[in-house]
């Protein structure tokens, strides 16, 4: 693939997609073509943004299955937790472009690479965040629970895990926009996805397709989050009431 | 020049790699450089006057949400490829991590070391620098080393948007072959490791001794409650 | 195998309380325990034998490190017993299951410990849901204990434990506590986090609670008017062991070595004013006329007739019983005469009708 700086916009105009209907701000390759978006939204932006969502969805359930399992065992077995996050930190420092170039020459180029490389960058966040949620249990509820006959196993599930609950999903939230934007970068060894449009972009130079896609992926990130704040609000209800001032 | 493993590669292309990774650093600490200078004397200045919580938690939150590659995108979209252009990008990636650090960092200064030093009749810019900054580094710091490090790895989608740097030697199988690809990515891996490791080190020297036992978890802790809604927690 | 609390119990033991409860209180028997840490010289709790009748509020208290808590948290076994032997109405905790002999004690400690994330009703409702009550069922409980515990059922049932200040969180503790009707209760430091007022209430409240309800409850704290005010009989630790184990009045009257005599105070002769009443006392017949201050009733601490003979600077005070009638004087010599030490009392009762006092 050669380097965008090559591209040159020679005089009858760039090579755009020719999905039919050259209106003049297409021709002209203007920064943003309202109506070519419109127009191509459910042939081509729809299904990409589908298939983005899909690749982190799958990465962040994955991969919190994995942290979650592995911070509850750090959790009951301390020394569980260095070997897990040197771990989880060195995969999360290598630059997803390489890693998922290194991926590539083991597992191929197919959205199952690209999918263990997301995972990879969400294990960090999600077990560090789980771990420290359930360290911050208070332990006077602990005590209590205990002295109450809570076997191990009933405090950790009534207990422990409702109150590591927010730690968690702050993890979770982090996790999914991260994925989002990683998933992007995805796209170049055939995952789908928004990223796909942004490379379409960079082969023909074509601008709309650059905002349009880029916008979208921004959308999608800042709109998953708020979504995932609102849940956690709804099922954390006493984290929000607090003392009346008198 | 094609070679069979990433090694020799590397080896029989020193000069590749210097130019790439020289033109890959300049990239983002120029970029670093600039996200600092606007962001980290704003972020300061607001928590110093403990105001505009509202802000820095929402430029934290959106910041944080941004996809990297979206916004490179975009910022082909309307601005053009190109080192400068590239540069805008990864300043507005940079920049929210920063900027919500210095808040944060100077807004939860010790309030009554701040109150003992106004008491002794310093001026508030005295307080500013001679109290709430050297307690609030570690933290500003913290900041500047979760920007960096990310605007390291960011840089090596510069390729794409004619930034140069790294990335061009990974997205450039033709030329370079797997071997290069391998190589590429090896040795910007072995970048942002070493920047990660070097900016520890400095993280350590300005930390002050007394807080330096809390360390990895209590720094990870406090980016965690960070990013927490302030909800329930104080 | 059915919870220790359901057990038929003989005729002999105290009635339980109707409103609040249903299960007899048990007797709580300690047997020689010992609690030993590896590496440590000496034991934390050494030889410590003695028994709590049911419905009894034993207190234990003493200096830091003397082994109260410990004492207290093994006979829950939240910390393990490492040789001798507590019995619940003569069963072995060591021999019941853990989680079986865990929800038959009611726990309340300093810290509180309410569940954040559940409503009081839930908080309430943990160790009967554990048991599996039914909904209904737990629900009316929650209700009656709020009341029995000075809160309001209509409002506070669904709010959540972070709403409510110190002192109510720790009556809702109370009220989880005795939710499944346990037959005792062991209460560590409990009022110790709360300001003094409110403080001062929740023991009052406590201790009608108990009148009630009465449980076989092991106290421990470290304010020696708390456990005079609120303990049956106190028992005095040091080191381990035990020093003393009697009523208030009589540890304050005969302390066992000069270690109880300075633990409980140097003025422990005016600390057993407030314990002892004005029935107590042999009475004079009343003072009439304009001598005399406002009465004070049988049932007023002797402390409090004195406070008032003090500040009306008279020797002599009236007596109403409960039916508002005069039934006589209390002398300031007869007050002096009974906190004296045995031998000085006859000094002192010279010209009264005779020496003795009524205990």
């Amino acid at each position: 693939m050669s380097a965008p700086a090559e591209l040159v916009l020679a005089a009858g105009g760039p090579v755009i997609p020719n999905f039919g209907g050259g209106s003049s701000c297409v021709v002209q390759n203007h920064q943003f073509c309202l109506s070519w978006f419109e127009h191509n939204w459910s042939s081509v932006f729809e299904p990409r943004l589908v298939e983005h969502l899909e690749l982190t969805a799958i990465a962040v359930g994955v991969g919190m299955a994995i942290a979650f399992t592995a911070a509850i065992i750090a959790y009951k077995q301390n020394w569980f937790e260095t070997p897990f996050s040197l771990l989880s930190a060195f995969l999360y420092t290598i630059p997803s472009l390489a890693l998922f170039e290194l991926l590539v020459q083991v597992t191929g180029i197919n959205r199952f690479t690209a999918e263990i490389g997301l995972v990879s960058y969400t294990l960090l966040i999600l077990f560090r965040n789980t771990l420290t949620g359930l360290r911050g249990v208070p332990p006077a509820s602990i005590e209590a629970a205990h002295a109450m006959g809570l076997t191990p196993r009933q405090t950790l599930l009534r207990v422990e895990l409702p109150l590591a609950f927010p730690a968690i999903m702050a993890g979770i939230r982090i996790a999914t926009v991260t994925t989002i934007s990683l998933a992007t970068v995805a796209a170049y060894i055939g995952a789908g996805g928004l990223g796909e449009l942004i490379f379409d972009a960079i082969q023909s130079g074509f601008k709309t397709e650059f905002v349009a896609a880029g916008v979208l992926a921004i959308v999608l990130a800042i709109a998953l989050d708020i979504v995932l704040v609102l849940l956690q609000r709804a099922i954390t209800p006493w984290s929000r009431r607090r003392l009346a001032p008198t | 020049m094609r070679s069979s493993d990433p090694v020799s590669f590397f080896l029989n292309n020193l000069s590749l790699f210097g130019d790439k990774t020289a033109a890959h650093v300049e990239l983002s600490l120029a970029s670093i450089g600039v996200a600092f200078a606007i962001c980290v004397p704003l972020g300061v200045w607001l928590g110093h006057l403990h105001r505009g919580s509202f802000l820095a938690i929402s430029v934290s939150n959106i910041g944080r949400a941004l996809p990297s590659l979206a916004v490179i995108s975009i910022g082909i979209g309307i601005l053009g490829i190109g080192f400068r252009n590239t540069m805008v990008a990864l300043i507005i990636l940079a920049g929210p991590v920063m900027l919500t650090n210095a808040y944060v960092a100077v807004d939860g200064v010790d309030q009554d070391a701040v109150q003992a030093a106004r008491a002794m009749g310093m001026t508030p810019l005295s307080v500013l620098l001679r109290v709430e900054l050297p307690l609030a580094l570690p933290l500003i710091f913290a900041g500047i080393r979760t920007a960096t490090v990310y605007v390291i790895a960011t840089a090596t989608l510069a390729t794409f948007a004619g930034g140069g740097g790294l990335g061009d030697i990974i997205v450039n199988e033709p030329t370079y072959g797997t071997a290069g690809v391998v190589a590429g990515s090896l040795a910007i891996a072995v970048l942002a490791f070493a920047f990660d490791g070097l900016l520890a080190l400095v993280q350590l020297g300005v930390t002050p001794a007394p807080l330096r036992r809390q360390g990895r978890r209590q720094r990870v802790d406090a980016i965690v409650e960070a990013s927490w809604e302030t909800g329930g927690r104080r | 195998m059915a919870p220790i609390g359901a057990q038929a119990e003989p005729a002999t033991k105290p009635r339980s309380g109707e409103k609040g409860s249903r299960s007899e209180p048990a007797e709580i028997a300690f047997r020689n325990v010992v609690k030993r840490y590896p590496g440590r010289q000496r034991a934390a709790v050494e030889d410590l034998s003695f028994e709590v009748a049911p419905g009894e509020i034993c207190v234990l208290i003493g200096p830091s490190g003397c082994g109260k808590t410990t004492a207290l948290k093994m006979v829950n076994r939240l910390i393990s017993i490492t040789a001798g032997d507590i019995t619940i109405d003569g069963r072995s905790v060591r021999e019941l299951p853990l989680t079986e002999l865990r929800r038959g004690i009611g726990y309340v400690f300093q810290q509180i410990g309410l569940f954040p994330h559940m409503t009081i009703e839930h908080n309430i409702g943990a160790v009967p849901k554990l048991l599996g009550w039914s909904r209904s069922r737990i629900r009316d409980r929650a209700c009656e204990l709020l009341e029995l515990v000075g809160l309001d059922p209509d409002s506070d049932l669904r709010r959540y434990p972070g709403e409510f200040s110190g002192g109510q969180q720790q009556r809702i503790g109370v009220a989880r506590a005795m939710a499944a009707d346990p037959p005792i209760m062991l209460m560590d430091e409990p009022f110790g986090a709360i300001d003094p007022i409110a403080r001062e209430r929740l023991q009052n409240d406590f201790l009608r609670l108990h009148a009630q309800v009465r449980k076989t409850v092991i106290f421990v704290t470290h304010d020696i008017d708390e456990a005079i005010k609120m303990g049956d009989r106190i028992a005095i630790m040091r080191d381990g062991r035990l020093v003393q184990l009697a009523g208030a009045d009589e540890l304050l009257a005969s302390p066992a070595d000069d270690f109880v005599a300075s633990f409980v105070g140097e003025d422990r002769g005016l600390k057993r004013l407030r314990v002892r009443k004005v029935r107590d006392v042999e009475l004079d017949p009343p003072v009439p006329g304009a001598g005399s201050p406002e009465p004070v009733r049988l049932d007023t601490s002797l402390h409090h007739a004195l406070s008032k003979m003090l500040a009306e600077g008279t020797s002599a005070i009236n007596v109403l019983d409960e039916q508002d009638a005069l039934v006589g004087s209390v002398a300031l010599e007869a007050i002096t005469a009974l906190i004296a030490p045995a031998a000085a009392r006859t000094d002192l009762s010279a010209g009264a009708p005779d020496g003795s006092v009524r205990s």
